[in-house]
């Protein structure tokens, strides 16, 4: 693979295929842990450092797996990492453990990693999916955390749990709760689709005025 | 040549075998270096509610006490190593939270609630979370609890009577669960203190 496919593939999940904003993967701890943009940002962390492993151990292990019993040996592997994550924060950040709760076991049945192990690590080399890896949680955890510091902001009047002047005072609960979630969430992936849309119009736009001068030139 | 089905179903049961075994060795190395004591945690936490060691209290009963499981239960009961025998540290459990129960410490020190803090509870930040606060749990503090003490009783808006405590507004969830598990201990130490002493 040439360098720029190797800087597409890690850039891919981050904006082109970002797994929250576009391809609307993995929802269930996104509303659920988004409460609090340092929740956010943990799960975030976890869940790249799962995909990670798993998919370079998935792409070692492509030859080896036999392809009829490929997803109970795809979930033995990711189930090891969410354990191995999950002792260690247990261990070393035990309020974020409390915090994430039971979605922290849940990313085992992310359907992130799933999908990046069946639908890439599967059938690409072992750097390519460990960028993938790192390119689609890199591109979770920004979505994650984004989400996380607009909720908390408008929520509990807070940023990254530092409160902010007397925001505190006039801050929305709804936020902070179920609904909230949903509100922000969407707003956001249409935000988000609107200004990939617009980058995309311009890019094109650009490219067909270049064509033309360039019709032109030739009939000139 | 075609591999025989015998020779395949062997290698798939195989495959997985080794690296479920691979798995679990891996999982047991990294439990080595992360275990946590759940005593130790508990000391770390109690520091919380009693200034100084604690150990477990072992009586004849058991600190079971018939109790409906619907409104708490009594997980633990710590008691201080200098032979304090005013003191007694309980692990309360109320449920009727949030997110099912939430667990608490309680210090209960000559007969009064002296001091409460959270154990294990993980309600919404910014609301759930105001009725985990000390502020809300003062209102528990320094109430004598007698034989006829008949527990806690959560009222909205403002407290009456000694035994009444006041909700946390838009968290009655929350609060209705900390009063069952401050109810629990109140009836484990009428129970298994108080009786006894008569």
């Amino acid at each position: 693979m040439m360098k720029k496919d190797r800087l597409n593939t890690l850039t891919n999940g981050i904006v082109k295929s970002n797994p929250t904003f576009r391809l609307v993967l993995g929802t269930c701890p996104t509303l659920a842990v988004t409460t609090q943009a340092i929740n956010g940002l943990a799960m975030g962390a976890a869940v790249t450092f799962v995909l990670l492993c798993s998919n370079v151990m998935i792409s070692l292990l492509k030859r080896v797996i036999p392809n009829r019993v490929r997803i109970p040996a795809f979930v033995v592997i990711i189930a090891t990492f969410v354990t191995v994550v999950q002792m260690v924060m247990k261990k070393f950040l035990p309020s974020l453990y409390d915090a994430l709760g039971v979605f922290l076991p849940l990313i085992v049945v992310n359907c992130i990693i799933l999908a990046r192990a069946e639908a890439f690590a599967s059938c690409n080399p072992v750097l390519d999916s460990a960028l993938d890896g790192l390119g689609m949680g890199f591109g979770f955890t920004l979505s994650l955390t984004f989400i996380g510091i607009v909720r908390e902001l408008l929520g509990a009047g807070s940023f990254f749990g530092l409160p902010i002047g007397h925001l505190g005072n006039v801050s929305m609960t709804v936020f902070i709760l179920p609904a909230g979630g949903f509100l922000v969430y969407g707003t956001l992936m249409a935000l988000v689709n609107f200004l990939t849309g617009m980058a995309e119009n311009r890019k094109y736009a650009a490219s067909s005025h270049k064509e033309k001068k360039d019709e032109k030139e030739a009939k000139v | 040549m075609r591999k025989s089905l015998g020779y395949e179903i062997l290698m798939t049961a195989l495959v997985l075998v080794v690296i479920a075994g691979i798995a679990g060795a891996l999982l047991g190395l990294v439990n080595h270096f992360t275990a946590v004591d759940e005593e130790e945690l508990l000391a770390r936490k109690a520091t919380a509610v009693y200034d100084g060691d604690l150990m477990k209290y072992v009586s004849e009963e058991g600190f079971e006490v018939p109790m409906d499981k619907a409104e708490g239960e009594i997980l633990g009961v710590y008691v201080p190593k200098n032979g304090d025998k005013d003191v007694f540290v309980l692990v309360a459990r109320g449920t009727g939270a949030y997110k099912g129960t939430l667990d608490l410490l309680v210090n209960i020190t000559g007969g009064k609630v002296v001091k409460i803090a959270k154990y294990e509870a993980n309600e919404t930040p910014g609301l759930g979370s105001k009725a985990l606060e000390d502020a809300y749990f003062k209102q528990y503090y320094d109430k004598p609890i007698t034989e006829d003490f008949r527990g806690f009783a959560l009222v909205k808006g403002n407290a009456v009577s000694p035994a009444e405590v006041s909700a946390v507004s838009g968290a009655s969830k929350s609060s209705t669960a900390v009063t069952n598990a401050v109810n629990a201990a109140v009836k484990w130490y009428q129970l298994r203190v108080l009786r006894r002493v008569q």
